[in-house]
């Protein structure tokens, strides 16, 4: 970095305004022409696709003929109870993995941010969990939550609670494989509270200290706020996180029992690439950002009400 | 800081143990059964830890899963990723964070819109295009698809947006075209983003499933994640020990690769914060 | 804020597009008839095999890790006979029939089709509904092949599949467990009642559930399976389902009893399997074709035997529906389909029969000459007897409307399901019959 600042720093007369860009007309959009042709190839003309394909009967087999369907594949995915079952676990999902991933995270990014001994290897632990490959832990919760020489019963046993059937039961299918999720979940929130906090400056807790806020009123009045940017970034995160599980459910329970588990992603996987029909997944994912969307409006309106 | 009262200090290590704790645990069972002898299965109520060390389980999971190439084509395909991305992410976040043009706002709102779009929307007409392409089953068809990043551009942009403008002023003065503004000023000055979203590009891709396991049909093309599944069959007699030996090959390298860069990963990711 | 202005601006700009895009799709896209499953080409006659040459003729093959071995000595004889031949031949991961026909459409979905696939029988009316196969040519069945099994790879009267590797579902019984609990194992068990009462007294001796059907391998096996035995219809003659009758419902019924009765253990097969194997399960549904992995996994640990799938009334009142899997050309040259032929009738031959169906995956051998074979050497422990010189008849699994293949099994492993956690069976059966009427259009 300082290479570049050896030469003297021009007066600051052109400072705050951008590159004047006549010089160079062309060369934005040279770029990132690159960049956007990516993101307009392979996402948005897919999104876009498969919001068109949501109106067709769309055969696996490459260069198949697509077949007007109209709303057929809406009216299907809003009478078949599956397709219900997996909006709801989704949303489910969601809620029980983002809240104690943001929560916790946070927690647990204070704690490590006061610790003064051991910081940089308890930071390092709790990092961990980001890194694994979701399939390769999920192989291995799957022995943890077995019924019978699991872990996680052996665990409930010394405190005497009776076994669970972690992954065969309905009740508990999808929990476990939330707790997988937030396992992972809470590594990255974690980690981006940490570097949200490095960014408050030492003035700010210097002068916090010299007014005595702390615990509690200092985090509430001081350090939030101040990391709002951080926790939207994180939430943005967590919920595209969340949405988008597959890895440890399709090794763990595979949607079941009884589609306890089944999701928005198990459930498209499974109608476009086992029943090989693929203009009802495409209709169920405009379902799922429809829902998103009305989610997205209410919060903001509620945000900004609060805000007036 | 003041010193805290001791209970409240026990407090907080008690804390910090638990959470260490609940975040090893998985990572050490790995180990644990990737070690024991196979006959110390699932059934037989298990030990904490291995009755004795079997590293033959490790040769098993390599050999039987030919994960050797599998690590290989891991390694071609995130490492192609991650040189497209940046290739393609670092001009484009720099143009958005620096340079006003006709359309900019619009073009962003594009990215932000992607960033947004959920892979269940856009897998089925990408893996139908891609086929159409004849890139079915091919390293191109692993990789094309992710050789631009919404996310990329969106992290870079943020901790761009910090880069003084009267820095870019000077290096205009100095006769520094764009081309080599960006390389001399800004990548250097954005260093911490850009290699922490080159290691969220290597956790993204190493450990993707849900792509190769629909594109990647032969076996020589299979990424590590795929190979895992060879182990889990029941018919073949499950060897519950190979296949976390298997999950401990596949974790490894990801993890050290973690370990070595964290601080700068830590660092970056600070600039990761969406105003407003 | 211009962020988000602009951002609604692109999400309008987006819909219009798409709006003008669909409609205009609307019209071009009504004339085709794509539908369903179907993969685009059809299958190849074959040709004259002295019209071909081996020379730079590549076959592709789909099958699981059970044929594996089968297949690496079939390659070997092929390329001794017609040198030159080139095979692309590795087992995939999975031995489900389902994954592998999933497999099997993908790789043609990207432009790598298959010509020769190892196909489960479960999935004959899905293969036989949307690509068309040829017949076979009974006449090019190898010397031994023993041709009843070929009702099993039947659908509307014709022959599509020669079975290559089959099996039966049977009860897996640990002997030393039933001791220990006061049981004497020698004392058939065929009845539910039987069963019911053993799983009982066995649980109260250990406190442990004491048997496992199996709700997410072969729901639809097992399903099938007993209310066959039990002499009802699992397939109408029509195509819906019949097993919503009294009979149905009472075979069906016996996950549900056991759930009850708490002496279930609902876990999926494959942690079952490693219980049974421990000792930690003295009861086990499952296939034939296990036997010999089992064999391994228990060694000496305790006494055991595979016997038959305890009936309703205790009587065979029909025949269980044949596991396993047969081979079906897909090519779509007419060399490469004769080449894949010579390659069936090579593996239905006595040699390749013998690596398809010995100690590492217990089928019963379709071929007589290796079946006597194997029964007169070393290894036929009893519990591998039991699995080679399987002779009861065995019927076709499934049947129902082939493109609703999967989205049955999966209605079935629901209802097991259910029934697994003591659900009402009348209730449940009803449902699920009318499920499965509803997916194949009756």
């Amino acid at each position: 970095m300082t290479t570049v600042l050896d030469k003297p720093v021009p007066s600051l007369a052109a400072a705050g305004k951008p590159i004047d860009p006549n010089r160079t007309r062309a060369t934005p959009y040279v770029f990132i022409a690159p960049a956007m042709s990516g993101i307009g190839l392979f996402v948005l003309l897919p999104a876009l696709l498969s919001f068109i394909g949501s109106f067709f009967a769309i055969p696996l087999a490459t260069g198949a003929n697509w077949k007007w369907v109209g709303f057929d594949n809406y009216t299907s995915v809003f009478s078949d109870p599956t397709a219900h079952r997996a909006i709801e676990n989704t949303l489910l999902y969601c809620v029980i993995t983002i809240i104690p991933s943001l929560v916790l995270g946070l927690l647990l990014a204070l704690l490590a941010e006061s610790l003064r001994h051991g910081r940089t290897l308890v930071r390092t632990a709790l990092f961990l969990p980001m890194t694994a490959n979701l399939v390769a832990m999920a192989v291995v919760f799957k022995w943890i939550f077995a019924l019978q020489g699991g872990f996680a019963n052996q665990a409930l046993a010394w405190i005497g609670v009776a076994p669970i059937n972690w992954l065969n039961d309905t009740r508990y299918s999808l929990i476990s494989v939330a707790l997988v999720g937030v396992w992972r979940g809470v590594s990255l929130t974690m980690l981006l509270f940490l570097a949200g906090l490095t960014t408050i400056p030492g003035a700010i807790h210097e002068a916090a200290a010299a007014e005595g806020i702390r615990g509690w009123a200092k985090l509430r009045t001081l350090i939030l706020p101040m990391m709002k940017p951080t926790i939207v970034f994180a939430t943005v995160l967590s919920i595209l996180t969340s949405i988008q599980a597959f890895d440890q459910i399709n090794v763990m329970t595979q949607g079941g029992p009884q589609e306890s588990s089944e999701t928005i992603l198990t459930f498209t996987w499974k109608v476009g690439f086992s029943y090989f029909q693929l203009g009802k997944p495409s209709a169920l994912s405009f379902v799922l950002i429809a829902v998103l969307i009305c989610i997205g409006l209410v919060r903001r309106r509620a945000f900004s009400a609060e805000q007036r | 800081m003041t010193t805290s009262p001791i209970p409240a200090r026990l407090i907080k290590w008690l804390l910090v143990l638990i959470a260490v704790g609940v975040s090893l645990f998985p990572f050490y069972w790995m180990l644990r059964t990737a070690l024991a002898p196979q006959s110390q299965q699932l059934a037989d109520g298990l030990g904490f830890w291995p009755a004795h060390l079997d590293f033959g389980n490790f040769a098993r999971a390599w050999n039987k899963a030919n994960r050797g190439q599998a690590l290989l084509n891991g390694l071609i395909i995130t490492g192609a990723i991650l040189l497209l991305q940046l290739i393609t992410c670092v001009p484009a976040a720099y143009v958005f964070a620096k340079i006003r043009f006709k359309g900019s706002g619009i073009l962003f709102g594009v990215v932000l819109a992607c960033l947004l779009i959920p892979t269940q929307a856009t897998m089925v007409p990408t893996f139908i295009g891609i086929n159409l392409f004849g890139l079915g089953d091919t390293r191109i068809g692993l990789v094309l698809p992710f050789y631009s990043s919404a996310f990329g551009i969106f992290l870079l942009r943020q901790q761009m947006l910090s880069i003084p403008d009267a820095l870019l002023d000077a290096a205009k003065t100095d006769g520094l075209g764009p081309w080599r503004t960006l390389l001399r000023v800004v990548v250097p000055m954005s260093m911490p983003s850009i290699a922490a979203f080159a290691i969220f590009s290597v956790f993204t891709h190493w450990n993707d499933y849900l792509w190769p396991l629909l594109v990647a049909r032969s076996p020589d093309l299979a990424t590590p994640p795929l190979r895992l599944a060879v182990f889990q069959q029941a018919d073949i007699g499950f060897d519950y020990s190979a296949l976390a030996a298997g999950a401990a090959i596949v974790t490894a390298p990801i993890l050290i690769l973690f370990l070595f860069a964290q601080r700068r990963f830590v660092q970056g990711m600070a600039g990761g914060e969406i105003a407003g | 804020m211009s962020t988000r202005r602009s951002l609604l601006g692109t999400a309008a700009l987006a819909a219009v597009t798409a709006l003008t895009l669909a409609a205009c799709g609307s019209g071009s896209g009504s004339s085709a008839g794509g539908n369903g499953p179907a993969l685009t080409g059809t299958v190849a006659k074959a040709a004259d095999l002295s019209s071909c040459k081996p020379d730079g003729v590549t076959l592709k093959l789909n099958f699981g890790p059970q044929a594996a071995p089968a297949v690496k000595l079939a390659v070997t004889q092929m390329q001794q006979r017609y040198p030159g031949l080139k095979f692309d031949a590795t087992a995939s991961a999975t031995a489900s029939y389902n994954d592998l026909t999933k497999q099997v459409v993908s790789d043609a979905a990207v432009g790598k089709p298959d010509d020769l696939i190892n196909a489960g029988l479960s999935q004959l009316t899905f293969w036989v509904d949307s690509y068309h196969p040829a017949e076979i040519d009974q006449s090019k069945l190898p010397a031994g092949y023993q041709k009843q099994f070929l009702a099993a790879g039947t659908a509307n009267g014709k022959v599509y599949i020669a079975p290559f590797q089959i099996s039966a579902p049977v009860l897996l019984v640990n002997q030393t467990a039933l001791k220990s609990a006061g049981i004497d194992p020698s004392t058939p068990i065929t009845s539910y009642a039987e069963l019911i009462k053993a799983a009982q007294t066995l649980t109260a001796k250990t406190g442990k559930p004491s048997i496992n059907i199996s709700t997410d391998g072969l729901p639809d096996w097992f399903s099938q399976g007993f209310v066959q035995a039990a002499g009802g219809t699992f397939v109408n003659a029509g195509g819906s389902a019949g097993f919503g009758d009294a009979t149905g419902v009472q075979a069906l019924s016996i996950w549900s009893t056991l759930a009850k009765d708490k002496v279930l253990l609902n876990v999926g097969g494959t942690d079952a399997m490693a219980q049974f194997m421990a000792g930690n399960l003295p009861f086990m549904a499952y296939t034939t074709s296990i036997v010999a992995t089992i064999q391994k996994g228990v060694g000496s640990k305790f006494q055991w035997m595979p016997v038959d799938l305890p009936t309703l009334n205790g009587t065979d009142a029909g025949p269980l529906p044949a596991g396993g899997n047969g081979w079906l050309v897909l090519s779509q040259d007419p060399c490469k389909a004769a080449y894949a032929n010579a390659m069936i009738s090579l593996m239905l031959s006595k040699d390749i029969s013998l690596a398809a169906s010995g100690t590492g995956y217990s089928y019963i051998p379709v071929n007589s000459d290796a079946a006597t074979e194997l029964l007169a050497g070393s290894t036929a422990t009893p519990q591998l007897k039991y699995a080679w010189s399987y002779d009861k008849p065995l019927s076709v699994w499934g049947g129902f409307k082939g493109s609703a293949t999967k989205q049955i099994f999966d209605t079935l492993t629901t209802t097991t399901q259910q029934l697994s956690t003591g659900a009402d069976p009348q209730t449940t059966v009803a449902s699920a019959v009318s499920q499965v009427n509803k997916l194949v259009g009756k």
